[in-house]
C-alpha cells in the first residue's frame, strides 16, 4: 500500500471508529441549537467534513466527542448564525455578560418529587430549555444532558472554567424559574 | 471554592457549591469538607438531593432528537469521496 493510501486508510479508520459513533449526540445538540431538522443535518454534516479535513490535529484515542462538539459549536457560531435567514436575535454576548455577573436573585431548588413535575412531558421540559438564551441553553445541554465535565465544556465553548460554573448556575436558575412558571400554570403551589 | 464556613445554607452561593458537588467538580478536599458540612444540616442535605434529582430529571426529560442516521452517514461519506477525488 502506498503511503498516501495508508494515510487515507488510517483517517477512514479513525473517522469510523472514533467520530461516527457520536453522530446521535451531535445531531441532538445541533437540533437544540437550530430547532430545525434540515439545519441540524447540515450542521452535523459540516462538522464531520471539517473533522475529516482537520483530522491531523486530532490525537487518536483522545476525547473525540468533545473535539467534535467544539467543531459543531464553532460551525454554528461562525456560519449557521450568519447564514440564517431568521430575524435578528438579541445580542447574546450582552445577555451573557449581564447574567454572568455575580448579582442574581436566588431561585433555589424545586421540589421535583411533586407529581406535577414527574408528570411533565419531555416536550414541556424541552420547551422550557429552548426558551433560554442560546449560551445558557448550551451549558445545560453539555453538562446535564451530555454529561461533559466543566473542563470539557470550557474547552468546547472557549470560556474559563469559572465562567462555566457561574453560567451553569445561572442557566439552571433561569430554567427552574421557567419550569416553576410552567408548573404553576398547571396548578403547582410552591411549598416554601 | 470559597470556604464553606461562611457560606449560608439556602443562599445562592451555597446552592452553587451544591451544584459543584453534584457535578463532581469539587477537589477531593473540598468534597470532603462539603459532605462533612451537609451531613450535619438536614436542609443542606435536602438541597443536595434536590439538585441530584434535577440532573436526572433533565437527563431523562429533555427530548432526544435522532437523525435518520444511515441516510446522513451516507451523505457525509459521499461528500468525503467527492472531496477526495477532487483534491
Amino acid at each position: 500500500m502506498s503511503t498516501e493510501a495508508q494515510l487515507k486508510a488510517d483517517k477512514d479508520r479513525i473517522f469510523e471508529d472514533e467520530f461516527l459513533p457520536h453522530i446521535d449526540s451531535l445531531y441532538n445538540f445541533a437540533y437544540h441549537l437550530t430547532y430545525d431538522e434540515d439545519d441540524s443535518n447540515d450542521l452535523v454534516q459540516e462538522t464531520f467534513l471539517k473533522a475529516y479535513r482537520f483530522i491531523s490535529s486530532y490525537v487518536e484515542g483522545t476525547n473525540a466527542k468533545a473535539w467534535l462538539f467544539k467543531i459543531l459549536k464553532n460551525a454554528f457560531i461562525n456560519e449557521y448564525r450568519k447564514k440564517s435567514k431568521r430575524p435578528a436575535k438579541v445580542d447574546f454576548e450582552d445577555i451573557v455578560s449581564y447574567h454572568d455577573s455575580e448579582n442574581t436573585s436566588f431561585v433555589g431548588s424545586l421540589d421535583l418529587r411533586e407529581e406535577i413535575f414527574q408528570g411533565m412531558l419531555g416536550d414541556e421540559v424541552t420547551k422550557s430549555l429552548n426558551a433560554l438564551p442560546v449560551d445558557f441553553k448550551t451549558v445545560v445541554l453539555l453538562c446535564d444532558v451530555e454529561g461533559f465535565t466543566y473542563e470539557e465544556i470550557a474547552k468546547i465553548i472557549d470560556i474559563p472554567i469559572g465562567t462555566v460554573r457561574s453560567r451553569l448556575h445561572r442557566a439552571r436558575n433561569m430554567l427552574k424559574e421557567k419550569l416553576k412558571d410552567y408548573a404553576t400554570n398547571l396548578g403547582y403551589k410552591e411549598n416554601r | 471554592m470559597a470556604s464553606l464556613e461562611n457560606v449560608i445554607p439556602n443562599s445562592s452561593e451555597f446552592l452553587q457549591q451544591v451544584q459543584l458537588a453534584v457535578d463532581g467538580a469539587l477537589r477531593p478536599d473540598e468534597e470532603q469538607a462539603f459532605f462533612k458540612q451537609i451531613n450535619n444540616c438536614p436542609n443542606c442535605l435536602e438541597m443536595y438531593y434536590n439538585e441530584r434529582k434535577y440532573k436526572s430529571f433533565m437527563k431523562s426529560k429533555v427530548v432526544k432528537k435522532c437523525c435518520e442516521k444511515d441516510a446522513l452517514i451516507q451523505r457525509i461519506k459521499s461528500h468525503l469521496t467527492e472531496d477526495y477525488r477532487t483534491h
